[in-house]
């Protein structure tokens, strides 16, 4: 049984979700933490693609250009995390801890 | 009807925000220019209301109902729906609002940030009448928030004083409690009918049609929201600190309005609650027995604001006790809002005189002022003959109605508790006056009298103590057009109802006894006083019997656990990210298992 676009679609992107998930939730440094967030965001563009079709051009380069955006925060954010302590060990920041 | 009711309702619904967001702007005009400015606008903003008043006061009036889209795309529409009780409230709010704005000009002056004084001022008196006059219960409880903001903004008008401050934030956090019952009240309601409106849960509620337990959960709920804005036992320990607020603001919304917005609710829910068991009683032992202990915290006051304020709440006690006597009550307990928020006015804007002449708060200070203030004085006694109840002022008519409906109903226990608040009310009455105006004062001092706007001030509130009960016959004609008085209630007609009142000599009996009572434990004070359990008395009532202590230790607690559970905090990125998985993924079962999915 040959596979629809659409379903070769949507597995990559949850493939997609999963790696990234599996790197946000086990990385300990902060740039692959980012990296993990950028993977698992690409899964659902490319979810997003594969169920709307070409109607969705518009919105999906809007993500797109946000998710840009989030990950330039993100870091600049790192970068003086750097400058501050020398580490980009995320469970060594507990400086702020509540 | 001289002017169409659509434009007065939004001319009463709009200016007052309108004129909120303007008054800062004419801060360059100067503080004397922007006082009097803020009275005009003020007036402006009674204007409609007054106008409404004979258009429901007349006999078979209908209730005036309006409707404007508020957020159209969530279905929210600000529904207005206007019956005596409604506007009677915004009449008090308005009017008492405009005398207190005009007070404010002579007694403000040279205060700073008065711009944000009169602001709020116009904020308050919006918010209340929208509090009122909507038949929305979540737009009743968005004004009810904007009220307690109100308030809150206003203690801690003098934002240097911390005292100011911690007493703004305890008033805050305290109304918070009663609120959150209030709102998960107004949800239950929602659960059980599926709409926010009054009326629709009111007629649901008559039928029957309202799940018995959904109804009366809803029912508590709403007494406790009403336990926090009105300052019943045990959240009424802001009230008394909330004095720190200049003395008009605490005529203004810590006597005549916004401590009335919990017996309002009750009132308004009333007819949907009253069928509900054990409703009526709570209401009656609450209102009972915080009309007692609040008493008795004032008798041994030294502080001539705290005093009133512990008055203000046992005053309201009566009001809820009224509720307690089911619908009948309604009009016995608003009749004695009507009464209370005048008079006490009076008696805070009296204070206010005196305090702003004398400088000091504490009544054993200030002693003798009989010589240099003698008008002052004859106002301030109406007031305290008006809050003792003494015959022909306005507080006997209506606590006279309170005795009689609690002796009808043969309600000896409710009974004995609120006759014995009488007769403590009338010799705190008595304290107060003998304490500030006879005597000698300690040490040589420049004392004035009240100038002379606020003297007019307090004479016109001075008229409505000893004449506002004659309001009887349109006031009761109002109620019971609107089915808000109970079907055995009788129309009041002023001839009537004053020999009616009369001729019932069991109940004046035992309101004379009452006021016998109290000049008696006034006389008799010095001997009393000796004895170990008024020493007790004295000593812990000037305490608050406790209930601050109580506070500290349930905010104590929460802290405590505060900490234990701050370990579940490790500020590890790795965890975080975990609970944010684990909580899509309920959010995922939950829709499953709904069938949204």
């Amino acid at each position: 049984m040959a596979l629809e676009i659409v379903q070769i679609d949507i597995m990559f992107a949850l493939i997609f979700l999963a790696l990234g998930l599996y790197c946000v939730l086990s990385k300990k440094n902060l740039v692959k933490m980012v990296i993990g967030l950028e993977i698992m965001a690409k899964g659902s563009t490319l979810a997003f693609i594969g169920m709307g079709g070409a109607a969705v051009q518009g919105y999906v380069i809007i993500a797109i250009s946000i998710e840009a955006i989030v990950a330039a925060v993100a870091l600049s954010i790192i970068v003086n995390v750097w400058k501050q302590s020398k580490s980009l060990d995320s469970s060594k920041m507990g400086k702020l801890r509540g | 009807m001289l002017i169409d009711d659509t434009l007065l309702i939004t001319l009463m619904i709009v200016l007052p925000f309108a004129f909120f967001g303007l008054v800062p702007l004419l801060k360059k005009l100067g503080d004397k220019a922007l006082a009097w400015v803020s009275v005009l606008l003020a007036a402006l903003v009674a204007v409609p209301v007054f106008l409404l008043l004979p258009d429901i006061y007349t006999s078979g009036a209908a209730p005036i109902v309006a409707s404007y889209d508020w957020v159209p795309s969530a279905g929210l529409s600000f529904d207005v729906f206007i019956d005596p009780l409604a506007i009677f409230i915004a009449a008090i709010a308005s009017g008492i609002g405009l005398l207190v704005v005009l007070y404010s000009t002579k007694y403000m002056e040279g205060e700073k940030g008065l711009p944000r004084y009169y602001a709020l001022i116009m904020l308050f008196i919006g918010a209340m009448i929208c509090l009122v006059i909507t038949d929305n219960l979540l737009i009743v409880y968005f004004f009810w928030e904007i009220v307690g903001l109100c308030s809150y903004a206003l203690i801690s008008f003098n934002v240097e004083d911390p005292k100011a401050a911690k007493a703004g934030i305890k008033a805050f956090v305290t109304t918070r409690i009663g609120d959150i019952g209030l709102i998960i009240g107004i949800f239950v309601l929602y659960l059980a009918t599926g709409t926010f409106s009054v009326q629709e849960i009111i007629a649901l509620g008559q039928a029957g049609d309202i799940n018995v337990n959904y109804l009366s959960f809803a029912g508590f709920m709403f007494i406790i929201g009403a336990m926090g804005k009105s300052a019943q036992m045990p959240l009424h320990a802001w009230l008394p600190d909330a004095m720190e607020a200049p003395t008009t603001v605490s005529a203004l919304i810590h006597a005549a309005t916004m401590v009335n917005a919990g017996i309002y609710i009750l009132a308004r829910m009333a007819p949907a609650f009253v069928a509900v068991d054990g409703w009526t009683t709570a209401l009656l032992y609450l209102g009972g027995i915080t009309a007692l202990i609040a008493a008795i915290m004032a008798i041994v006051e030294p502080d001539l604001k705290r005093l009133l304020a512990y008055s203000t709440v046992s005053q309201l006690g009566y009001m809820v006790f009224a509720l307690g006597l089911g619908l009948s009550g309604v009009f016995i307990s608003q009749y004695h809002l009507l009464n209370h928020a005048i008079f006490k006015a009076l008696l805070f804007l009296c204070a206010g005189a005196i305090i702003h002449s004398v400088g000091t708060r504490n009544m054993y200070e200030m002693r003798g002022l009989k010589k240099e203030m003698p008008k002052t004085r004859f106002l301030m006694l109406f007031g305290a003959l008006a809050l003792a109840g003494i015959p022909i002022f306005s507080g006997f008519w209506s606590k006279d109605l309170i005795f009689a409906g609690a002796y009808e109903q043969e309600l000896w226990i409710p009974l004995i508790l609120v006759v014995v608040t009488a007769m403590l009310t009338v010799a705190y009455s008595l304290r107060m006056y003998f304490l500030v105006f006879e005597g000698e004062p300690k040490k040589e001092r420049h004392v004035h009298e009240t100038p002379g706007v606020m003297l007019l001030v307090l004479g016109i509130l001075a008229v409505g103590a000893i004449a506002s009960w004659a309001a009887v016959e349109m006031f009761s004609m109002g109620f019971s057009d609107f089915g808000l008085a109970g079907a055995d209630f009788h129309t009041h007609y002023l001839g009537e109802f004053v020999n009616h009142t009369l001729t019932n000599l069991t109940v004046v009996g035992i309101t004379l006894l009452g006021i016998g009572a109290g000049a008696g434990l006034w006389y008799g004070r010095n001997s009393l006083k000796s004895n170990k359990v008024s020493q007790w008395v004295i000593k812990y009532g000037r305490m608050g019997f406790g209930f601050d202590k109580l506070y500290d230790d349930v905010a104590l607690g929460v802290k405590k656990l505060s900490i234990r559970l701050r370990k579940l905090q490790t500020g590890d990125a790795n965890m975080n990210f975990i609970g944010v998985v684990i909580l899509m993924l309920v959010l995922f079962v939950m829709l499953f298992m709904q069938g949204v999915l």
